[in-house]
Parts: C-alpha cells; structure tokens; sequence
C-alpha cells in the first residue's frame, strides 16, 4: 500500500492510553514470545504499561487505546496525531467510543451525581466518541479486548507498509470452523455471531454462550432479520434492545436497531428467558 | 454366494477408489458386541475411528475407541433453526446406537478440513526460490510433499453423506484438477455406512435421489444423476435392528461389505447366516423410513408430457423472481448454510509470514460465497447484496451444479435447514420461487455438459 515507514532503522511506536481499562495494551504485553521478534522489528518508545522510559515524540506509528471522553483528552488526540506517522486505534474504546459510550443514550450530569461525591470535581465530555471523529486514523483493530494475532499483524504490516490482512467476514464463520455446534440452534440461546465481525476466533460460541458483538458490527449485516428472526424468540424487545447496546453502542449499525425495537411494542410472549450464563 | 452389488464399481471412475469386485456383498447378521471387535480390528490396522459421539448438546462426529463413546438411547428431533437431543422414550428402539439422523458435522470435517497448511513456496538454499507445488516430484524437500496423515475409518456415515462424498470427491479429485491433500485422506477412508432407520422432519434425500437406503445388493443403490455417475461406495454397511413383539431374533446388525478390503474385515467378525425374518424386517424398516420423510425439494413444473421439469431451468429462468428479495429480507448472510453442507467446496487461501518477514506458510480454510469480501474483484464486491448471494447460493446448488459437475450440488441432507439461525428453509423458497410472478421468465441456456 504504502512504502515502509523506515529502511535504515526500527520504526519508533507510541502506545497511548485515552478512556479505557488497559485491557488492549494488555494485550501487546500477553505476546510475551512475540514481543522479543516485535522488539527486532520496531521500537517502543512510549509504552507505559511496559517501561517507565518514556521518550517523547515524533512517532513513526501511534497505537491508541481508549476513546475521547474528557475536553483534556480533544487536545492530547489531536498533538498526538500531529507527532505520528501512522495512527491506529485498537479495541471498543478507541473505535466506538467503548462500554462508556452508553452514557451517550442517558442524561450525562444525572449520571455523574449518582456516581461520584462531588459531581463538580469531574471534567468530562457528555458523550464518549471513537477516535476517528476527532483525528484521521489509519486502521481500526477491532475487539474489547483485541486479538492478539491480529494485533500483532496489524503492526507488522504498519512496519512494512501493506495493508493489515483481517477479516471482514461475521462470527459464524470461525465458530464452524472451529467445529462449535451452533448455540441457537442446539441450545436456544441468543447470539450476536450473525451480525459481528469476526476476529476473536469465535471464542464465547465456543465456551456456551451467544457472541456479545464485543468486536462490532460486521461489514455487512441484516439487523433487522437479527432481531425478528433470532433475538426475538428468546427475549423481549427490551431486552434485545439491551443486548444490542453491550459493547458497541455507539456503532450506526447496532444504535438504530437496538432504537428501533425499544420503539416497537413489546412483545407480550416470552419463549424463555435470555440465556447468558 | 449372492449376487454381485448391481453396479459393480470400475477402478477408473473417478469415485471408485478401493480395489473391489465380487465376490463379496453377501449380507450377514452379527452382535452389537462384534462393533467393538470391528473397532479394535481398525485400531489394530492403524486406523483413526470416527464415529457419532455425544458433545455440544449434539451428536458428531469423533474419534471413538469403544462402543460405549457411541450415542447409544439418544435421538434428535430437528426443524428448522432447532436441533434438540432426546432420549430415545421407550424399548426397544432405547436399546440402539443409531437412533438419529445428521449431526451439524458431516464427513466434509474430516476429508476437507476447515482450516488447513497447503504446501507453499519456501525459502531455498540462496540460490533458487522453490515453487513447486504438491502434485510435483521435482521437489527434493519433503516438507513440499503432502504428508500421509493417519487413515480414517469413519463409522455411522449414511446414505446421504455418501452421496455428498461422491460429489466432493468429483469437485476436488476429478483429473486434471486434483487436490492432493484431499485425495490422500480420501483414498485411505474406510466406510463403514449406517443404515438410516428413522428420518429427521429436515430430511429430504428421497426427492434429491440420493437416500434413505444405502446402495447394496438387494437394493439397486442411489446413483448421482448424471453420465458416468461415481457409483456410491462403501466398504462396509450396517442395518441395525431391534425385535418388535414376536420377533425370534435379539438387538443385532445385518452387516455386508461393499469392498473387498471390508470383506477381509468381515471375514474375521464371528456371523451368523441372517434369517429370512431378519431380512424381512430390513425391507420393513426401510420401508417406515420412507414413510418418515415429509419434506421434498419441488421439481420443476411439468412439462408438455406432464413430466416432472427441470429445476435447473426453472430456477434459471427466475432469477429476476421477486421471491429472492422475500428470502434476503430474513437472511442474515451469515453462511452457516454452506459451513454444514457436505458438499460446499469453497475456501480461500492465505499466505502468512512469520514476525521477521523471512517465511511465510499457505493456509486455507472454508470460505463462503455469503461472505461479501467472496466475491470481491477489482476494487468491489460482485455480490454485494443479500439478495444476490442468497441467489447464488440456492442456484449453484440446484441449477449451475449441473453445468459445472453434472450433478446437484444437494443431497437433501437437510443440514442447512437445521443450522440456518432464522430457520431458512431452501425447500420452502423453492416452492415460492416456482410460483407465477410479474417478472417475466428469462431465456435459459443450454446446460453444459463436461464428462
Ligand atoms: S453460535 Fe452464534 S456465532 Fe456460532 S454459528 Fe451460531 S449464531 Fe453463529
Ligand atoms: S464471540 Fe463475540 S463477544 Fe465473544 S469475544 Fe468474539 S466477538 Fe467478542
Ligand atoms: S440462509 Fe440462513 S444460514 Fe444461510 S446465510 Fe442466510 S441466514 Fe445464514
Ligand atoms: S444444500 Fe442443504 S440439504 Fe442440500 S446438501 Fe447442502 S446442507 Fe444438505
Ligand atoms: S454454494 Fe457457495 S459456498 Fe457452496 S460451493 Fe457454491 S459458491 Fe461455494
């Protein structure tokens, strides 16, 4: 795609927290035994979670973790872009403004009051938006949290100047690759496989429980038949509402139906209640 | 000795792969015990023995080393979008180990896997690149050549699924296009088929022609329609049967060979010549499975003669049907119907290279043309709409298969029924799709024929 971010030396990385819980940076520490072939290949120059040797910019490849919340967080967004070669943003947080992006649906300052002893003290933003709303980003990994393989292939193919290789297909793909027996169909659980992009491998499918859509909607989905032909034989309107909202509620896709059936009647029946053990 | 099988399988059709010919086939009666010797007689032979296994609140297929692994007084009840494990209620059907239909596995798991390494380029010594594929004996690097894995023996295969090997084994071992690595595991397959004695709500293989009876001596087999049809084959089949009221005979299974290889096999089984009751209530079980099977793919609508027409045509001439923008308003795309189907084909391959950029391996797994990237070229999509590829589907199964492979690319095994998570019926939406429409009836070309 591109040419190579450096020739002659490794290309220096920022790894760089916004709103969110670590879990992606995480992540790039669990490579353990790829980190040492990373290390060969690129340079950390700015990774809390693993040195306190932080070397300020300019960057060759900003890797953003979290999204924008506070007005604080508008300004370090925007010098950081201006530091970095490449931006690319990786998990929930930083793609789709994350678990706290629910705050966007509810009234901000009553949700602070009921949080925190004194509401006042707090500086932040009503809403919790993705990174790309802000600054122009280069590739969004999906995933609360990412992949590790894909992580890893995405920063590698940053450092070599081609396009990353991840997948556009839905969750149910690697689940019948991985041999799972379908949960809909086998154990009458609600699932959100059909409409999510794959990444994780098919991983809660695996482990007997409907797929959370923790890594956002796929690049094509029917939500619409998601709902009247699945969700809904398992739950109330309310609750699919509820399910659709978990991990990406700020994602168009996943926002206007979860809207749509918290506007339709409830149903009075109830086959069964959601299983989400 | 009996007759030989009524379509005694040649050495060049492309299916025939075992050495075989009479005399064998003759049909005798022994213990559910002797299954285990069976097993232990594989085991011994080095075989992987795969069998139907209890896992995942579903019946699939795994390796088993005794019978007792085997679901025995378990059953299914299928619909669509449900599959539901039982317990067979009452004697003496509790007593058997075969009381079921298709799992969401099929044999496709095990000859095609989901995801596999393919032999690839790889780093040579500094001076030459080596490119050489698979089927090439030039390579001197072994790692080049397709490895030998352990052969499978796979028990409880039906009539359908054999049906569905016989079409993979067309789509990926045909000359001159020949995928090695399949071809390895399949010619080292042993068959040991099951006898269907009860059929799920989702089974249509008696309209697709391909079941419920396995092909076999007394019964003239199930063949592909088609010229040159892969005779169907198996080296082992049984018929397992529980006594009603007044039987004479005990829980036991009609076993016969279809190979010469089974027969060895057989021949060291101890077997009783089988009574004419017996027999008899083969003929009668096959009968009541018949009776079972409600669902059916519609044909096309009669032609001049009253006979039945061609689906083909028919499907062909309606792709502009407003019923396929019917279905794609309910289809979620999310291939989980071409992932059950023991004949879907389609994969993609990946090179992967390794952290330091130095190699790279060839992985291939099972892709699906629901897959909106399936049909990217030159910048886009093809099919870029539900609509589109819930068509493409349905017609490569049902009408292009002929062109390409001179079969159906369906073998009714339902599976796609069961496995759709919003239940998508393709025996429903064929009918609807047969029905009048406003969109006027598009000129068909003539089917392509290659063999
Ligand atoms: S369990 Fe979920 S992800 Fe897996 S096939 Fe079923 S619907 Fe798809
Ligand atoms: S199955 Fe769904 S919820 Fe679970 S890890 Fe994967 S994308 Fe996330
Ligand atoms: S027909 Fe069913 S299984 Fe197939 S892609 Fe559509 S929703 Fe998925
Ligand atoms: S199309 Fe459906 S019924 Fe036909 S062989 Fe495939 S899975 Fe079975
Ligand atoms: S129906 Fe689709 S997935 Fe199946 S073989 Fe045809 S193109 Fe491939």
């Amino acid at each position: 795609m591109e040419e190579p971010m450096k020739n002659s030396c490794k290309p220096s990385v920022a790894v760089v927290k916004f709103a969110s819980c670590d879990g992606c940076q995480l992540t790039l520490l669990n490579c353990e035994e790829e980190l040492l072939a990373l290390a060969d290949r690129i340079e950390f120059a700015h990774f809390a979670e693993a040195s306190s040797d932080l070397r300020p910019g300019p960057y060759d490849l900003a890797i953003v973790e979290g999204s924008i919340s506070t007005p604080k967080d508008l300004h370090r967004i925007v010098e950081l872009r201006a530091q970095s070669k490449k931006l690319i943003t990786i998990g929930a947080c930083a793609t789709a403004g994350g678990v706290q992006a629910l705050r966007n649906f509810a009234d901000h300052e009553e949700f602070k009051k009921a949080v925190y002893a004194s509401p006042e003290m707090i500086e932040s933003l009503a809403e919790s938006s993705p990174i790309a709303q802000h600054v122009q980003v280069d590739f969004e990994l999906r995933g609360c949290p990412v992949d590790k393989h894909q992580l890893i292939e995405v920063v590698l193919a940053m450092a070599s100047g081609r396009r990353p290789k991840t997948s556009t297909e839905c969750v149910c793909q690697p689940c019948k690759r991985r041999g799972t027996v379908c949960v809909v169909v086998a154990q009458k659980k609600a699932c959100l496989g059909p409409v999510t992009q794959a990444g994780c491998g098919a991983i809660c499918p695996a482990y007997d429980r409907g797929c959370y859509a923790c890594f956002g909607p796929a690049s094509q989905t029917n939500m619409q038949a998601l709902s009247e032909g699945l969700l809904l034989n398992q739950m109330s309107n309310t609750q699919a509402s509820m399910y659709l909202q978990s991990f990406h509620p700020a994602s168009p896709e996943f926002q206007s139906e979860s809207r749509r059936l918290e506007e339709s009647p409830r149903r009075l029946w109830q086959l069964q209640p959601p299983s989400r053990s | 000795m009996t007759a030989p099988p009524s379509k005694p399988p040649s050495i060049d059709s492309p299916g025939m792969l075992h050495d075989a010919g009479p005399p064998y086939g003759t049909p005798r009666w022994i213990a559910p015990s002797q299954l285990q010797s069976l097993i232990d007689i594989l085991r011994i032979e080095n075989y992987r023995v795969l069998a139907p296994t209890l896992d995942q609140h579903a019946i699939v297929y795994d390796e088993i080393t005794s019978i007792g692994q085997l679901p025995k007084g378990y059953s299914d009840s299928q619909a669509p979008a449900v599959y539901q494990l039982t317990q067979t209620p009452s004697a003496p059907e509790n007593q058997k180990l075969f009381h079921f239909n298709l799992g969401p596995h099929s044999p496709k798991q095990f000859l095609f896997p989901p995801n596999s390494i393919l032999p690839g380029p790889q780093k040579a010594g500094p001076q030459k690149a080596d490119f050489n594929d698979a089927d090439s004996n030039q390579s001197s690097d072994s790692s080049h050549e397709p490895q030998l894995v352990q052969p499978m023996a796979i028990l409880g295969l039906r009539a359908c699924e054999l049906a569905a090997i016989a079409i993979q084994d067309r789509v990926l071992m045909s000359p001159p296009f020949i995928d090695s690595q399949y071809a390895l595991r399949r010619k080292s397959l042993f068959v040991i088929a099951v006898q269907c004695t009860t059929a799920a709500s989702t089974c249509f293989c008696h309209s697709m022609n391909t079941g419920p009876e396995l092909p076999g001596p007394e019964l003239p087999g199930p063949e592909l329609p088609g010229p040159d049809a892969n005779p169907i084959t198996y080296d082992l089949a049984l018929t397992e049967l529980v006594p009603s009221n007044h039987s004479q005979f005990t829980h036991g299974f009609l076993i016969q060979a279809g190979s010469r290889r089974g027969q060895v096999i057989l021949d060291q089984l101890p077997s009783e010549e089988p009574t004419p009751e017996i027999l008899e209530a083969k003929k009668q079980t096959i009968e009541a499975v018949h009776k079972k099977i409600q669902r059916a793919m519609p044909s096309g609508p009669s032609n001049i003669d009253g006979q039945p027409g061609d689906l083909r045509d028919a499907l062909l001439a309606r792709l502009n049907h407003p019923h396929w923008q019917n279905v794609a308003d309910r289809c979620l795309s999310c291939a989980n119907c071409t992932m059950v189907c023991p004949t879907c084909f389609c994969s993609s391959v990946d090179e992967v290279s390794d952290l330091l950029n130095e190699s790279s391996i060839r992985q291939r797994h099972w892709d699906s043309c629901f897959n909106p990237d399936f049909s990217h070229t030159s910048g886009a999509p093809v099919r870029n709409t539900v609509r589109s590829r819930y068509r493409q589907w349905l017609t490569h199964k049902l009408a292009t298969w002929f062109d390409q492979f001179d079969s159906s690319g369906c073998v009714g095994c339902g599976r796609c029924i069961t496995w759709c998570p919003v239940g998508i019926d393709l025996t429903q939406e064929v009918a609807k799709l047969l029905e009048p429409s406003d969109a006027p009836l598009l000129n068909v070309p003539p089917r392509l024929h290659h063999r």
